[in-house]
C-alpha cells in the first residue's frame, strides 16, 4: 500500500512569496537605519578603522568623530587674543654692604 | 654719616652716627673715654677696677658706682632669665681653666680654627653649688648702693657688661641722630637709618671672618654672637674656651661653633647667644623659638647653619623683614 504525499499547507506560488518577504526585510532594514540617522550623533565616538599594515606593524588608526555641538567645522571661530600690556620687571635689588659685622667678641 | 673704630674691654668697637653735623662729630669723639671709664670699673683684668676691689672685699659693704651697680642688675636678671645658664660666678671656674687674662695679651691665643670639643666624664662634673649664684647672700643696698659680697664669692660680669656697654652708648648718642654702636660684635642701633631703611649687619663665618654667611636687617634692637671660635687656649694639650657651662664648670660640649641672637637689647641678645650656645643645636633653637622677641642663626662645627622660626623676618635674602 503506497504512502500519502505529504503536502505543506500554503505552499501554492513560491516566487510571489520570496518576493514578498525580501520586500519586508529591506523595508524594515531601510527604515532602522532611518531611526538611527535621527538620533542624536555621540560627541566621543572614537572608532578604530582597519589597522593599516606599516613595514609589517599593525598600528591602530583612530579617528575621532568628537564634533563641537552645532558648530559647523568650516567655520570655527579663533580665540581672540588676548590684550598683552608690557611690563617693566623692577631691577634686581643689589644685596646692601653691611654697615658693620656680628662676631664673637676679639 | 661719621665712624669711630677703637678698641676697648679687650675688643674692637665701632659707633657709626647718621648725621654729619659738628655736635654729632664732637660726642662721637667721647665714645672711647665712656668705654674706658666704663672698663675701669667692670673689667675683672684690671687691678684697680671697681669690681676688682669689690672682689678682693668678701664680707665688706662695698660701695659701687651707677654702672657697677645697673651691670649687677643685668646679672642678676640674666641668671633668672637663663636658668642659671648665665651667671656671674664663673670667675673660679674661669681661672682654673686658664681664662686668667685678657685676650690682648695672651700670646697663645686662637691657632685652629676647630679645635676639639674636649668631652668630659660624668664623673668629672663639678658640684653646681659652687657656681650658683645666691642672691639674697649677695647683700644689695639699693638706697646707698652698696654691695657686700659673701665668703667664697667672686663675680665676673664678662658679656653682660659688654652688653650694657654698647646699650648706654646708643642712648647717650641717639639724641644726636641714628645710631649703632658694635661692641666687640655685639650690634645695638637706636632706630632706623635717616631714611627709615634697616641697618645692614654681616654675620660673620666663624671658620673664615672675611666672610659673610648671612645679612641681617635692624631697624630696631641688638644683635650678639657667642661664639667659641676666637676665646680659645690649650691646657695641660686640652682646648678649652672661654664659654663655660655652669652645670659642669667647664668649656661648654656643644655642636655649635658660634651662635647669633637678635632680641630687644644687646644684654638680652648676649644672654639668648649664650644660652643657645651652651645647649646646642636642637635645644638651642628650640629655647629660641620659644622667646618671641628673639631670633636666632646658629653656625655648627660641621659647617651647616641652622635658623630660629623668627629669624626670616630679618634675613635680607628672606625679602620682607621688620
Amino acid at each position: 500500500m503506497a504512502q500519502p504525499r505529504i503536502r505543506k499547507p500554503g505552499a501554492t506560488g513560491a516566487p510571489g512569496m520570496k518576493l514578498l518577504i525580501t520586500a519586508a526585510a529591506l523595508a524594515t532594514t531601510l527604515g532602522g537605519w532611518a531611526v538611527l540617522a535621527r538620533q542624536e550623533t555621540p560627541t566621543d565616538l572614537v572608532t578604530v578603522s582597519a589597522p593599516v599594515v606599516a613595514g609589517g606593524v599593525y598600528a591602530p588608526v583612530l579617528r575621532s568623530m568628537s564634533l563641537p555641538e552645532g558648530a559647523p567645522p568650516a567655520q570655527v571661530q579663533a580665540a581672540p587674543q588676548p590684550s598683552l600690556r608690557v611690563v617693566n620687571a623692577p631691577p634686581a635689588v643689589a644685596q646692601p654692604a653691611p654697615m658693620t659685622m656680628t662676631r664673637s667678641s676679639r | 654719616m661719621q665712624r669711630l673704630e677703637f678698641r676697648a674691654m679687650g675688643s674692637h668697637m665701632l659707633a657709626i652716627l647718621d648725621s654729619d653735623t659738628s655736635e654729632a662729630a664732637d660726642i662721637l669723639s667721647l665714645v672711647p673715654h665712656w668705654f674706658a671709664d666704663w672698663e675701669q670699673r667692670l673689667s675683672r683684668f684690671r687691678a684697680d677696677s671697681e669690681l676688682t676691689q669689690l672682689n678682693r672685699s668678701p664680707e665688706r659693704r662695698v660701695p659701687v658706682s651707677t654702672p657697677v651697680w645697673e651691670v649687677l642688675q643685668l646679672a642678676r636678671w640674666a641668671e633668672h632669665a637663663s636658668a642659671g645658664l648665665v651667671t656671674p660666678m664663673l670667675l673660679e671656674a674661669l681661672e682654673t681653666a686658664g681664662y686668667d687674662r685678657s685676650f690682648d695679651v695672651r700670646a697663645d691665643a686662637c691657632t685652629p680654627l676647630h679645635p676639639p670639643v674636649t668631652r668630659q666624664s660624668p664623673a668629672a662634673l663639678t658640684d653646681r653649688r659652687a657656681l650658683t649664684v645666691d642672691w639674697h647672700a649677695i647683700d644689695m643696698d639699693p638706697h646707698a648702693r652698696s654691695v657686700r659680697l659673701p665668703a667664697g664669692k667672686r663675680l665676673d660680669l664678662g658679656g653682660i657688661a659688654k652688653g650694657w656697654a654698647a646699650h648706654r652708648a646708643i642712648q647717650l648718642l641717639a639724641a644726636y641722630g641714628p645710631v649703632l654702636v658694635d661692641a666687640g660684635g655685639d650690634v645695638a642701633v637706636s632706630g632706623p637709618l635717616s631714611d627709615g631703611s634697616p641697618w645692614p649687619i654681616g654675620v660673620a663665618d666663624p671658620a673664615a671672618l672675611d666672610r659673610q654667611i648671612d645679612l641681617l636687617m635692624l631697624s630696631a634692637g641688638a644683635v650678639a654672637t657667642s661664639g667659641r671660635d676666637y676665646r680659645r687656649w690649650q691646657q695641660n694639650g686640652v682646648w678649652k674656651h672661654h664659654i663655660l657651662d655652669p652645670r659642669t664648670g667647664r668649656p661648654a660640649e656643644t655642636e655649635v661653633l658660634s651662635a647669633t641672637v637678635i632680641a630687644p637689647t644687646t644684654y638680652e641678645a648676649e644672654m639668648a647667644a649664650k644660652v643657645t650656645l651652651i645647649l646646642g643645636g636642637r635645644d638651642g633653637l628650640a629655647w629660641l623659638d620659644k622667646r618671641p622677641a628673639y631670633a636666632g642663626l646658629l653656625v655648627l662645627e660641621d659647617g651647616q647653619v641652622l635658623y630660629s622660626l623668627r629669624m626670616q623676618d630679618y634675613r635680607w635674602e628672606c625679602g620682607e623683614y621688620i
